[in-house]
């Protein structure tokens, strides 16, 4: 038995039996019709759907609150937040690195090299004054 | 009829780069060249005319809401698998609907005994549509006929995989993806089919 010969022979008679009658066809045609228009309205769905949602939001003052100015005000409060935050952490820095120097100068751990230096004297004198 | 763009297997041509998604004239074009064969198809599986034409609608809208903006190379096996689910899904609900049926004829005496059984629409004959004509126009119907006949009797899945890799000819590796099974099985199921179609036109006397 040759598989593939009969498989072909067995397409080919199954090939006549193609011609439907017309109601058959009618029907048919309509049924892809019909997917077609579902395929239609899902192209044109994503674009009406956002454009419809924003017109929703902007036309009600709540939605407007809701989604655009309630956003924007925590988003500015976080940016505000986060600059206080930075320079409290700038000030401690500044403020750690004076201790270090005077306690320095306390426990005479101070180099030798430091008091020759004119800019620390000058900022010694800044400090005193 | 309408070119046929990529509506068989055989006019697919491979591409390397990402092809254009389908537009609403080539899924047209797809959907008229497939859906004869694939009311035909749904017809030797459920052998009822209205229900095969509700399988292929069912089949074409899923495609076009799912997968209608894929691109045109993949369509064909995209609607295959499709059409075998939904063939399936017509075979569930006969299922249910006889469970139902069957417990509400226990449950209530009389329910139900004027209702057809599925089982007999299942099993009704299709050969009833032989064309009227010249003898030997008669005779090859019949021979169709007694083809089609015996393609609808087969076994679900070979059916299956016969019509798949000859009549909609993919390759084994397609018709395994379409099926959801291995390649072993696909052949073992062709190779069975094609063994019952030959043997039984074999006892018919009929030479193709």
């Amino acid at each position: 038995m040759n598989e593939p010969i009969i498989g072909r022979k067995i397409k080919h008679a199954l090939d006549e039996r193609l011609s439907l009658p017309a109601e058959t066809r009618a029907r048919l045609a309509a049924a892809r019709a019909h997917a077609l228009e579902r395929q239609q309205v899902r192209e044109s769905l994503p674009a009406l759907a956002f454009a419809g949602r924003v017109g929703m939001r902007l036309s009600d003052p709540t939605q407007w609150f809701r989604h655009v100015i309630l956003p924007v005000a925590l988003l500015v409060a976080a940016i505000i937040g986060m600059e206080q935050w930075q320079e409290r952490q700038r000030g401690a820095q500044a403020t750690a690195e004076i201790v270090e120097v005077d306690s320095g100068l306390l426990k005479s751990d101070l180099p030798i090299d430091a008091y020759l230096d004119r800019d620390f004297l000058a900022w010694l004198k800044r400090s005193s004054d | 009829m309408p070119p046929a763009i990529a509506c068989h297997p055989r006019d697919r041509t491979s591409t390397t780069r990402a092809p254009p998604l389908a537009t609403r004239t080539e899924l047209s074009a797809f959907l008229a060249g497939v859906e004869r064969r694939a009311y035909k198809q749904a017809l030797y599986a459920v052998r009822d005319d209205a229900a095969a034409l509700d399988v292929v609608q069912d089949a074409m809208l899923r495609l076009a809401e799912k997968y209608g903006a894929r691109p045109p190379d993949e369509l064909p096996l995209l609607f295959q698998r499709i059409l075998q689910n939904a063939i399936r899904d017509y075979f569930r609900r006969q299922k249910v609907r006889s469970t139902w049926t069957t417990l509400f004829s226990a449950l209530i005496p009389g329910y139900g005994e004027d209702d057809t059984d599925p089982l007999d629409t299942l099993a009704a004959e299709p050969g009833s549509r032989a064309a009227e004509g010249p003898s030997e126009a008669m005779e090859r119907s019949q021979v169709l006929d007694f083809i089609e006949q015996e393609v609808s009797r087969l076994p679900a899945r070979q059916r299956e995989a016969f019509i798949l890799r000859y009549w909609e000819e993919l390759d084994v590796a397609e018709t395994a993806l379409v099926m959801g099974c291995s390649e072993g099985s696909v052949k073992t199921h062709c190779s069975r089919a094609t063994h019952t179609l030959a043997a039984a036109l074999k006892a018919r006397g009929i030479e193709l």
